[in-house]
């Protein structure tokens, strides 16, 4: 489902990620590891084609994406990749329903199912009462589920988070996990970046990889 | 078009209201602006036109060293000799200092019965029927004849001659308040007293008036004139009309269009790039970006936006423009146009609808405007949005 072969991602003057190579397939829960810095975040984006790869080729869902233009690499999220990024990067100024059809609203799919698709999601994450509130007026924990929402909507068949549990507490962690267990139940592919032991150690992961210079 | 898309700009927008709302009332005042000086533009234009249908085919003045001198009256024989012209007589005008309102009248001497000023006559003065019981007379515009009325509390007034003396002239009428614009500070006067006023002796005109049957030997007679007579100043009704209506020409109008436009559209600019693609919008596309927005849907919002910003900006502008032109009569840009003066012309502004010229002002605007908005956002579009979303 996921696979790297010999990437290397150069920034200016930094390299994250020299040569690294990693194969997860499909229905796959995997926890990427590594210390701030080590470029676990940059793997998640390199995923979702949100970047370029320096060298090196990148298959996502089937797709080669490592040179995709970006009308393509565009479609390409749009049906293969949720992410749930660490700051959430909801929109602040849209309400929680508002903010988890964004997806949807450049397909076919009418406003009425949008709006279905949206409350059955809400309903399974415990936010159907907050759908109208603006985002920037729900708790993170909140927030955050109105970003796993998001990710969902279009339905995607790999799901990307980038440290879902760093500003959450131990009971909100456990509802976290319970969620990702049902995701990892239909069939999706979770690739989870964490250096949050208790994610290791839930037992949710089929899988750990490492990433260290 | 994508609904959702537009139903998105809309809320964006809603999100970002005061930047919009700042934009929208540039734009308004920007548009208030053009089409108020089309709307005056034209308008004069058609009065113009109008003044114009009472000129003479042919002026001919006598021009000594760039000087205005008075035209011998003799003359006339010669002209009126010249194969195609159908008559030709001299014309008396000059102005008249009315020191009390520090205002230039111009006085006009014409024969109230002469075949070639009784319809432009008839037209522009109301009551004139009592003329025939006067050897003297004037008619002027209502302003005037109320502030003669207010300051020496009769319905005459007194002209002070070259010589020293003065000439009463009852006021026998008043031009109808719709009529030209030149009107307004205009004295009409029998050819006598006008002769006396601005002081021109017998046998000397300020002008001859040459008329001719066929307007296409118009230019060969004038030519043929100005042989005849080298110390003279020959010109058409053509070209006397384009200088009329060169006062407020439309190039110039076109151009102060051009510079405002780019002016205002300019500080458009400058206030959305200074603003620019701050962290907040290039994080919004790039939220877009990393949800499956392609850079084309990304555009496609972005030109909703300013779309529903131009068109609003548009549907306000035009009411106004048009209530403040013929409805309120465009006070002070009237007064930029036909001069400030203390006998205000009282004409009123003839409803002409310039449609080529509003819409070219949207079509100059608005893409400059949306340019501004997409291109950045383009350039978002299809840059790496990993940055923006650490
Ligand atoms: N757009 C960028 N431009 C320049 N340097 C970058 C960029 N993105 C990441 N880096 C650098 O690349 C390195 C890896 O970053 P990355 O965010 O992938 O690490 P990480 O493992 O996710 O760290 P953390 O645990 O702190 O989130 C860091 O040194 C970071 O400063
Ligand atoms: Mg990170």
């Amino acid at each position: 489902m996921i696979k790297f072969t010999a990437v290397t991602k150069k920034y200016k003057d930094i390299t994250p990620l020299d040569n690294f190579s990693m194969e997860i397939s499909a229905g796959e829960t995997v926890i990427l590891s590594g210390r701030s810095g080590s470029g676990k975040t940059t793997v998640l984006s390199l995923t979702a084609a949100l970047t370029r790869p320096t060298s090196g080729s990148i298959e996502v869902n089937g797709r080669q994406t490592a040179k995709l233009p970006e009308e393509f690499a565009a479609l390409f999220r749009r049906e293969s990749v949720g992410m749930i990024f660490q700051n959430y990067n909801l929109l602040p100024n849209l309400s929680a329903i508002d903010n988890i059809t964004i997806p949807l609203l450049p397909t076919k799919i009418t406003m009425k199912q949008q709006n279905e698709r949206a409350c059955v999601l809400m309903e399974k994450l415990g936010i159907a009462d907050k759908a109208k509130t603006a985002v920037n007026r729900l708790s993170g924990g909140e927030q955050q589920r109105v970003a796993i929402a998001r990710a969902l909507i279009n339905n995607p068949p790999v799901i990307l988070a980038d440290e879902p549990t760093s500003s959450l507490d131990a009971k909100l962690t456990d509802t976290l996990l319970e969620i990702f267990a049902a995701m990892k139940a239909e069939g999706k592919t979770l690739l989870i970046a964490t250096h949050d032991r208790a994610v290791a150690e839930s037992g949710i992961a089929d899988r750990i990889i490492g990433i260290e210079k | 078009m994508k609904a959702g898309l537009l139903e998105f700009a809309l809320c964006s927008m809603a999100g970002r209201r005061s930047k919009f709302i700042f934009v929208y009332i540039i734009l308004s005042l920007l548009m208030i602006l053009c089409f108020s000086v089309f709307f005056v533009t034209a308008s004069l234009r058609a009065e113009s036109s109008y003044t114009a249908d009472a000129l003479p085919d042919i002026s001919v003045t006598m021009n000594k060293g760039g000087r205005n001198e008075l035209i011998s009256t003799s003359r006339i024989e010669d002209i009126i000799l010249l194969p195609g012209v159908k008559y030709a007589e001299p014309a008396y005008f000059g102005l008249y200092r009315f020191d009390y309102l520090k205002a230039n009248l111009t006085v006009v001497g014409i024969d109230p019965f002469a075949e070639q000023y009784s319809e432009a006559f008839e037209n522009a003065v109301e009551q004139n029927k009592n003329i025939l019981s006067h050897d003297r007379w004037m008619i002027t515009g209502q302003k005037l004849a109320e502030t003669i009325d207010a300051i020496y509390n009769k319905k005459a007034f007194s002209f002070s001659q070259p010589d020293g003396n003065y000439i009463e002239l009852p006021i026998v009428g008043t031009f109808a308040p719709q009529s030209q614009m030149m009107s307004a500070s205009a004295v009409l006067t029998d050819v006598q007293s006008a002769k006396e006023i601005l002081g021109i002796p017998d046998g000397k005109a300020v002008q001859i008036s040459v008329y001719t049957g066929n307007p296409e030997e118009t230019d060969t007679i004038a030519q043929k004139i100005a042989a005849m007579f080298p110390d003279t100043k020959v010109e058409t009704k053509e070209i006397k009309q384009t200088a009329v209506s060169n006062l407020f020409d439309f190039s110039s109008g076109i151009f102060m269009l051009v510079f405002a436009v780019s002016l205002f559209t300019f500080f458009i600019i400058v206030f959305d790039r200074a603003s620019g693609l701050n962290m907040e919008e290039r994080k919004e596309i790039a939220v877009l970006k990393a949800v499956g927005y392609t850079p084309s849907d990304i555009i496609t919002v972005r030109f909703y936006e300013t779309l529903i910003t131009a068109v609003s900006a548009f549907i306000t502008a035009l009411p106004v423009a048009m209530f403040y032109v013929y409805g309120l009569q465009a006070p002070f840009l009237k007064s930029i146009f036909i001069g400030f003066s203390y006998i205000r012309p009282e004409f009123i502004l003839p409803f002409v609808f310039p449609a080529k010229e509003i819409a070219l002002t949207f079509m100059v605007t608005v893409p400059v405007y949306a340019a501004s908005i997409i291109i950045p956002a383009w350039k978002a579009s299809i840059t790496d949005a990993q940055e923006s979303l650490r």
